[in-house]
Formats: structure tokens, sequence, C-alpha cells
């Protein structure tokens, strides 16, 4: 099994894991799914021989963030989810799938980036689930291309939406803030 | 570009300012002498450093946007007047920065300390919140697509990012228009700008057409709206006319600003409140109308077709405009709208080439 085959393997396995996210309720099950999501992108990227981006999506999005959300809570959205059933959930994301696959090369990062943003509209309570896979799609876009500058993927593998999702929740906590 | 970020230190000098327990008077003050400032040492860079010549459109269409943005932000309270600061000099870095993705960062700090900012219930700062990450999250996608060299996926994402942060948060228009216009630069020399420039053109049209059913419903602020419309016709100009109407689309921007400044500091119900809608569309002799002109005659020469949903989108506008103006509005006492007004007639009329040759060439 080559390198090439890996990394398309992992890469797939992170969008399943975006499937699964879309149907879990509990959010710490969706914890575990998440880290195993950053872990399956960064397997890709090191399959990609991109070790640097790998490392840090690892400790970042596979170990720190899920371990902070365990520590001091999952950020919640704005209202329970409602409205939405899995199978027509699932239904939109199979075609949203099926549209990525216009993507060429970025088939698969776009079709982790549609799904993540279908999980931020279908799922509200937990957006930031939904946030990660924002992430890792760009980690895995970054990852697919080989003409961009060698500070791209490592910067990009940075958990920088989760933690604004964290940093969010902080400021909303904040008395004075909430006044403003 | 280091003339851009040492601007940002006013910002934070003002917002340092905010941090004394004072009334919302001074802040007041604090923040117009913020931007103000801002505006002057753009407008003189290029008098004391000739390499600055970049700096004064930008420096003066984010100063306006703050100076709109700083007539309703100390009136809400101390930290929303320290937000609307803060705010301000991210928006300066993010265009000091070179890298697409400083700017993404410094892009991301504006809008989440704007986030909090406007919203009275918890409930809907939470959903602005994570619209707002979201649309980030697709501008990043973007950026990292077009320098992977997917340049239609990428940007269409980062146009579809970029627009919904500057619809989530309307401060962040002028930003978000002179980023695209650095993409444009950016990709001047790759073989898909022509690609680009398509794009650019579609998300154009869409705006105008959106502002004008969006106005037809009636559930949005019209003069947001009109904004929208006008930054619509400068994506389709920086799309269809490329470097050749890209100079009078910047311009079309300051007179713009200069109408957004007129409309926020209008009373309503009265004469000036009229002439600042009337401004914003283009109604001539009024704002943005000099430039709307020479737009309108240069899309018709590269694709006339363009003027259809123009047409179609400005008429529309302008009829729920006509609706929302009284039948005899009040004359209002002291009002100083008229002053942004004058300036943009004067600079529309009397100075278009002497702004012009501010302008860095394409």
């Amino acid at each position: 099994m080559n390198a090439l085959a890996v990394a398309q393997g992992m890469a797939g396995l992170a969008l399943i894991l975006g499937y699964a996210l879309l149907c879990v309720r509990r959010p710490h099950l969706g914890l575990w799914l998440v880290a195993a999501q950053a872990l399956a992108v960064a397997a890709a990227a090191l399959a990609g021989g991109r070790e640097v981006t790998a490392a840090i999506d690892a400790a970042g999005g596979g170990v720190l963030l899920p371990l902070l959300m365990h520590r001091f809570g999952v950020p919640a959205g704005a209202r329970p989810d409602r409205g939405w059933t899995v199978p027509s959930t699932l239904a939109a994301a199979a075609l949203t799938s099926l549209l990525a696959a216009t993507g060429g090369v970025l088939a698969l990062p776009l079709a982790l980036l549609l799904l993540s943003l279908l999980l931020i509209a279908a799922r509200p309570a937990f957006p930031v689930f939904g946030l990660c896979g924002l992430q890792q799609a760009a980690v895995l876009a970054a990852c697919a291309g080989s003409d961009a500058s060698p500070l791209l993927a490592p910067f990009v593998a940075l958990p920088l939406l989760p933690a604004l999702a964290l940093v969010g929740a902080w400021a909303l906590r904040q008395p004075a803030l909430r006044r403003t | 570009m280091i003339w851009l970020a040492s601007l940002a230190l006013l910002p934070l000098l003002a917002a340092s300012g905010e941090l004394t327990r004072r009334g919302g008077r001074l802040r007041l003050w604090l923040a117009l002498a913020s931007a103000l400032a801002v505006l002057a040492a753009g407008i003189a860079a290029p008098l004391v450093e000739p390499d600055a010549a970049a700096i004064p459109v930008p420096a003066a269409l984010l100063a306006l946007a703050a100076l709109a943005d700083a007539m309703h932000a100390p009136l809400r309270g101390r930290h929303a007047a320290l937000a609307a600061q803060l705010r301000f000099a991210a928006m300066l870095v993010a265009l000091a920065v070179p890298d697409m993705l400083g700017s993404w960062l410094a892009l991301a700090a504006a809008a989440m300390t704007g986030a909090a900012t406007h919203l009275p219930r918890l409930g809907a700062v939470r959903t602005r919140l994570v619209a707002l990450q979201a649309a980030l999250g697709l501008a990043l996608f973007g950026i990292v697509a077009v320098q992977t060299g997917a340049v239609l996926l990428g940007s269409l994402a980062l146009l579809l990012g970029w627009a919904a942060l500057a619809c989530l948060d309307p401060a962040l228009l002028p930003l978000v228009l002179l980023l695209v216009v650095r993409l444009q630069d950016g990709l001047a020399d790759a073989p898909q700008a022509a690609l680009l420039g398509t794009v650019l053109t579609g998300a154009g049209v869409a705006a105008v057409l959106a502002a004008a059913a969006l106005a037809w419903q009636g559930r949005t602020r019209l003069a947001l709206l009109l904004v929208m419309a006008q930054a619509g016709l400068v994506l389709c100009a920086l799309g269809a006319g490329g470097t050749a109407l890209r100079g009078m689309a910047l311009l079309h921007l300051l007179l713009l600003g200069l109408s957004a400044v007129a409309a926020a500091l209008a009373s309503p119900a009265a004469l000036d409140r009229a002439a600042a809608l009337a401004a914003l569309l283009g109604v001539p002799p009024f704002g943005v109308f000099p430039t709307l002109a020479m737009l309108l005659a240069g899309l018709a020469a590269a694709a006339p077709w363009l003027l259809l949903p123009f047409a179609i989108g400005f008429a529309t506008l302008g009829a729920v405009a006509l609706r929302r103006v009284p039948d005899t509005p009040r004359w209002p006492a002291g009002s100083l709208a008229w002053v942004p007004l004058l300036l943009a007639a004067v600079v529309g009329y009397l100075l278009p080439i002497q702004v012009l040759s501010w302008l860095p060439p394409p």
C-alpha cells in the first residue's frame, strides 16, 4: 500500500467521521469523534510527507482541543437541535458529497467543508464540531496542493477556528461583555 | 505597508483612552479623533514618504467606516467603544500585512471584536458568532485553495466567506473590498485571472439583485442595502472592467464611505436623511453619482448586458427609497450630515483626478 493510498484513505475516514458527527447526540461522544477526525487528517498529512503539519494537527486538533473542551465544557450554540431529522440531514450530506466530487484534487476537502457547514446548520446545539471540521477541511486542502508556500499547511493546522469558538464562549460568560 | 501598521497605533491609543471611566461624550470624541487622525495621517503619508503612495485610499476608506461606526458605538457603552477601536486597529493591520493568512488572522480579530456589540439578546450574539466563525472558516478554505492553485473554487469560497462577513458586520465591507482588490492584484499575472474576473462579476450581480430583493421585502435597513448594491457595482467593475475601471471603483468606494457617514449622522425623517439616501443611491447631484455614471459607462463599454441587472436593482431600490422618504421631511437643526455630503460633492466633481493620482499604479 503506497503513501498516496494511505493519504486518500485517511482523508476518506475523516469524511466518514464527519458523517458520524451528524448523528451523535451526546457532546462527549462528539469530542471523541472530533479527536479521531483530526488524527485521521494528521495521518493523511503524514502519509503525504508533511510531518510538521501532521504533528501540529495531531497535537492541537487531536489532543489539546478535545482535552480543553472536556475540561471547560463544549461551547453551546444558540439553540437546541430541532427541526432536522437524521435521515434528511444524511440525505443532504450525501448530496453535498456528490456535488463535491466535481472539485478535482480538492474533492475530499471540499466534501468535508460542505459537510461541516451542513453540520453547523443542522446541529446548532454544538456548532464547534462543525468548526473543527472546517479547520480539518482547510488542512486537507493545504496538504493536497503541491505548489503552496511551505508555511501554509503548518499554519492552517493550528486549531484556529475552534479556538475562536472557545474564546467567543469565554467572552460571552463575562458579565461585563454581556452588558455591551 | 509599515505606514498602515503604524496607523493602527492611533485607534489603540484611543482604545486605551476608552478604558478611563468617563462618560459617553468623551468616548464619542475619542472615537471621532481616532478616525480623523487616521484619515489625516493616511492622506499626509505620501507627502512625507513617497513610497507610501498606496496608503491614502485604504486609510481613508477604513477611517470613514470607523467614523460611521463611531456615531453609534460610544453611546452603547464603554466596552462597545473599546471594541470599535480595537476592530479599527485590526482592520488597519489586516491591510498592512502582505500575506493573505496574516490578513485572515487580523480580519478574524476584527470580526470577533465587533461580534458582541450590536445585538441586545445573548442568543442573537451566539448565532452571529457562529455565523462569523463559519464565514471565517470558508474564507480560510478559500485562501488555502487559491494558494494551492484551485483559483475558481478558492475565489468562490473566499468571496462567499468575505461576503458573509460583510453582511454580518457591514463595518467590514470596505476592508473586504480592499482585500478583493489585493487578491485581484495578486492573481493579475496568473493564467486564471480571467476566471477571477468572471467570479467577481457574478458576485457583483448577485449582490445588487439580492439587495433589491431584500429591500422589496422591507426587513433590512435601506441604507445598508444601498451600500450592498453599490459594493456589487464595484465588484462588477473590478471583474468586468479590470484595471481600467479599478481607479474609478476605488474612488466610488470613497464617495460611498462619505455617503455612509452622512447616513449615520442624519436625523430620522429629516431632509438630511433623504439627501443621504439619495447620495447612497447615486441620485444626481448627490454622493456617488459622478463615479456611478463613470462606472456604468465603463461597464456598458465592457459588457453591455451587465447594465440590465443593475437597472433592475437600482430601480427597485429607488422605488423603495421613495416610499421610505416622508412627504414633507422636516429641516434638521444644525445637522452634521451635510459636511460629508459636501465633501463627497467636492471630491466627486472638483478633485477626482487629484484623488485618482493617489492610487498606486495597477
